[in-house]
This record gives C-alpha cells, structure tokens and sequence, in this order.
C-alpha cells in the first residue's frame, strides 16, 4: 500500500515486502536490530514474516495505534499525522550519518540486475520481468498502475518501480482479485487527465470484465493489459512449490480480442517482446477503450523461488 | 412532485461533496436513483454490484474523499460486500448505501429480506439501518465523517423502501459537514507546524508516547511526500472534521 511513498530511486529505498517467499528485501529485515514502521498496517503482512523471533526494537507510526501481535509490540508507539511527526523527528534528530553495511548494496543491485535482466529478455512467451519493465517504460512517474491480485501482483510489487505515492495500487489487506478493471474506472473519475493502466491476469479479467461496457458508454479511457497463462498463476505456484504439483488451476480463454472488440473496444494481441512496448504507448496515446492481453511464461516462477532459495543459504 | 426521503438524502449527499455515485438501481431504491437526476452528482451504471464497489474503492483511494456506491436490497446489497470488504481492510473512505424491504414487512418472513446491517458489519467500521426520516442527515453526516476519520474504511446504510418513498419531514436540520458524529471525541483543531517532541506526552503507565492525534481526513499514510502532502491540505479543507 505504501509502495512508491519512498522512492524507489532514493538511495536508501530497498523495495517492497509482502513476496511469500524470503525475498531481497527480507535480508535486510534479518539484520536490523530495529525496525521502525511508519504508516504500516498490520493486515497487510504479518510481522512474524519481519520479526519471527520478536528480538527487534520496534518504533510504530502511524494514526492509530496497531493491533496487539506478539511479532510487533512497539517499544514506542507514536500516533501522529505521519509528516508531521517524521518533520518532528527530523528536527530534533538532525542530520545522521548511517554506516554503509554490506547487504544494502547488493539488495538493490540483485533488483536491479532482475529487472535489467528481463528488460533485455526478448523470450516469447514474455517473462514476467519483461512485461514489467516494458510497463514501467511506458508510463510517466505520475501515471497510475493497478496491479490485480495473482501472480501479476507478485512481479509488480517486487519489481515495478514506482516514483510516487498512489501511483501502483494493489488490494493488500484483502488481496482480491478483480478489482483492478473497476478499480481502474474509479481510478480514472479520480484523476482526470492522468494516464491510468490496470493489469492483470486472465483469471481476474474474466471476473469483471463486463464493465468494459461501462467503461465505453460513460466514455472512460480504461486501458487493460492481460497477463494471459491460461491458469490460476498464483495458485499454481503455491502448490508446485508446497505440493510440488498442482491441480484444478488451469482453464482455457475465450479470444479476449474478439471479446473486447465486441464491447466496440481497441484490443490487441502482443505476439513478440518487441510488441508490447509500442502496443502500450499506443493504446494509452489513443482515446477510449483498450485492451491488450499477452501470453506471459510463468516457468520464471519457480525459477525465482530456486534463485531465492539460493540466496538464503549464501547469505 | 412533493420532497421525499429520497431527495433529503440526494441533498446529504450533495452536502458532503459527492461527486459521483457507482451502482445499479433495482425496484426498491429507484426514487433514490432518481433523485440523482439533476443533483449535479454523476450517476455511474455498472454491470455488476461487486464493480461498483470497487470503483468506489479505488475512487476514495485516490481522493482521500469517501468513494459512494449504492445497490438495492437482498442480492444487489450482497453483491456490493466484496468491494467494501476491501475498502475497509486497505483503510479506504467508503460510504455503501442500499435499499431493505420497509420497515411495514422486515419484521416477518418478506420477500427479499435478508439481514444486511448484520451482513455488513463485520466489513464496515459502522452499519445501520435509517428507521425515521428524521434521522437522515444525522446518519449520512455520520457515514461521511466515521468513513473519513481515522483509521479510515468503509460505512453502509441500508434505507428501507418506505421510508426512502415517505414524505421528507418539512425543516430536516442539515448538520455541517464538519459535524462529528456524538460517540466521538471532539478533537482540538490540529496546528500546522506546531507539533515538536515537547508536544508529546508519555502517558504514565507505558513506554508508549503519543503525540496530538491526527485529526485531517484520509490515509496519513498516503501523506509522505510533497504532493502528496499538498492535496491532504485540499483534503483537510473540503472535509476534515476538525
């Protein structure tokens, strides 16, 4: 939720938690002796995930105070409007200088390598890196993304870099799926005149895609990317890396081309990695409806895992 | 046509800003939906309950003003909770509003009658009932202002059918919409930079400090960073309820 509130540009930005594997950022949660939250909710992830021995100080900001959790009991808990208080921490701390550690560094450099990676990854199916480097590409600092729940939001909230607050909306507490489509219809009433993408796999397009007719009628500029597999991504992941096989996840898709353009929407398909980038500018560029949908290789999930995997026993 | 609940209740929402409303009408809430006519307040159709819900969702989000969503009794109402489930866990100002049945049948066994305030409960910050015309604008005022205050989420009113067709009474008293609902404490206005550390004070039987409470609308969270920062400010001046 809070993503993009730090930039992710600034120095001392090491990403997002949340990943239900022990991600980059996770290493750096491992050696802190304090974890200061500020604006942290708790139904948002679980702090055992951050503090599983409950060893760390903990200093909470926040305007309300947080629900008991044996993995998160405030030495201090600082109810506040949030800017008003880190100017008044600020203030009464100064300037400090922070020793450089080691893993800092290479959080931000295994990230940063990870989307470089994909950047360059001309692979069709897309990789997942790919489709979110080519999204970040495209879109302004400014712009909104929403990332619906699924393995979609795993690749985006790990890796999409965002600049602003409020600018990658997700469902965190909650975590539905679907809401992206709508959500971006919303979205758009909200912020007239900026640009607004809503992404998602093909499980969650086809729970509310009906609003595409909304969407035309009250002349709204949604513009859709469908992340296609053909599966319940996220579900199958879990289970072939707890189970080691999945089941009852896979399903098959109407042509969502000819279905949005049945709406009487723009959609496209993307039939190479050197499509996406010019098929995004062009549907954001033109007015209306788009909908573009792209087949995406999720065998780079459970690749992840492994490297992750590796990582932990490294470090 | 003479001035019905329907209309006070268009007025109400006019009165906290709205600008727009997601939903679908059904047979119990159409003098609602048609009060929205000519209000001024954009009337979004949907294709599903659950959609509208989330439009409103995201649209609070956003605004850091309550996102309004409406539906009518019974499936329309139950397709309408997901959306508002979500708006109250990622601490999103939302107001739901639905039709029941009227209050001549929700005591027996009636068609379409299910128990929505005890559906939406758990999923609100608040949810009721509107028994009397009376209590209109005492109740929007209170949807607006416990959606908007900290920690915000999600509230619901269900309007029965009759009440939402009966007579609006004559002079409704219109609360500001900077009233605070009664079961809340009112807040000392908040000071723009006055808050230092002497400010706080350690309460005497934890380590735990607590500074003046924050008192704008919308999710602090949201406020780090300049431009962010400046719209609270907008927010703060079109309906913080300090």
């Amino acid at each position: 939720m809070g993503k993009g509130v730090i930039p992710d540009d600034h120095p001392n930005a090491l990403g997002v938690i949340g990943f239900m594997a022990h991600d980059y950022e996770n290493f750096a949660f491992d050696q802190a002796d304090l974890i200061m939250g500020v604006g942290y909710e708790l139904q948002e992830f679980s702090p055992a995930r951050i503090n599983p021995d409950h060893d760390k100080s903990i200093i909470h900001l926040h305007c309300f105070a947080p629900d008991i959790d044996a993995a998160w009991q405030p030495d201090i808990s600082i109810e506040s409007d949030i800017v008003d208080a880190i100017d008044a921490l600020l203030a009464a701390l100064g300037p400090r200088h922070v020793p450089p550690n080691r893993v800092e560094p290479l959080i931000r450099s295994l990230r940063a390598h990870e989307l470089r990676k994909g950047e360059e990854d001309d692979s069709f199916p897309l990789k997942p890196q790919r489709i979110v480097a080519d999204i970040r590409a495209v879109l302004e600092a400014d712009d909104i993304v929403l990332a619906d729940t699924g393995a979609v939001k795993m690749w985006m909230a790990r890796l999409y870099p965002t600049q602003a607050p409020l600018t990658c909306l997700m469902s965190n507490g909650l975590s539905t799926m679907a809401f992206s489509l709508p959500g971006a219809i919303g979205a758009a009433l909200a912020c007239p005149g900026k640009r607004v993408l809503s992404t998602m796999g093909d499980g969650s397009f086809l729970m509310n895609s009906q609003e595409i007719e909304t969407a035309i009628r009250e002349n709204i500029p949604l513009k859709v990317l469908i992340w296609e597999d053909g599966s319940y991504g996220l579900i199958k992941w879990k289970m072939d890396m707890e189970l080691h096989r999945h089941a009852h996840v896979d399903f098959t898709n109407p042509d969502f081309v000819a279905y949005a353009h049945s709406f009487g929407a723009n959609s496209y398909r993307i039939t190479s990695a050197a499509d996406l980038r010019p098929t995004l500018e062009k549907a954001l560029a033109e007015p209306g409806v788009s909908i573009m949908t792209v087949a995406v290789d999720y065998s780079e999930n459970m690749k992840l895992i492994d490297r992750l995997g590796d990582l932990t026993i490294a470090l | 046509m003479s001035r019905t609940v329907a209309d006070a209740i268009v007025a109400c929402l006019k009165q906290e800003g709205v600008e727009v409303i997601f939903g679908i009408p059904g047979e119990e809430n159409i003098r609602l939906v048609m009060a929205l006519e000519g209000s001024g307040i954009r009337f979004i159709l949907t294709r599903h309950e659950q959609a509208a819900a989330f439009m409103a969702d995201m649209y609070g989000r956003l605004t850091g003003r309550a996102g309004v969503c409406t539906a009518t009794l019974g499936p329309g109402a139950i397709n309408l909770l997901l959306g508002v489930a979500d708006a109250t866990t990622d601490s999103t100002p939302l107001v739901a509003l639905t039709a029941q049945v009227g209050l001549n049948r929700i005591y027996r066994e009636s068609h379409q009658s299910v128990d929505l305030v005890a559906m939406f409960r758990p999923v609100t910050k608040w949810a009721d009932i509107v028994l009397t015309p009376q209590s209109v604008p005492e109740m929007v005022r209170k949807a607006f202002s416990l959606a908007c205050s900290e920690r915000p989420g999600a509230t619901y009113l269900a309007i029965p059918q009759d009440i939402e067709a009966a007579p609006a009474p004559p002079r409704l008293h219109t609360p500001a919409r900077n009233a605070l609902p009664r079961s809340r404490p009112r807040r000392r206005p908040h000071r723009r930079g006055r808050d230092t550390p002497e400010d706080c004070e350690t309460t005497r039987h934890s380590r735990r400090t607590r500074c003046r409470p924050c008192t704008r609308i919308g999710c602090a969270r949201k406020a780090v960073g300049s431009p962010e920062r400046a719209r609270r400010d907008d927010i703060h001046g079109q309906g913080g309820h300090t």
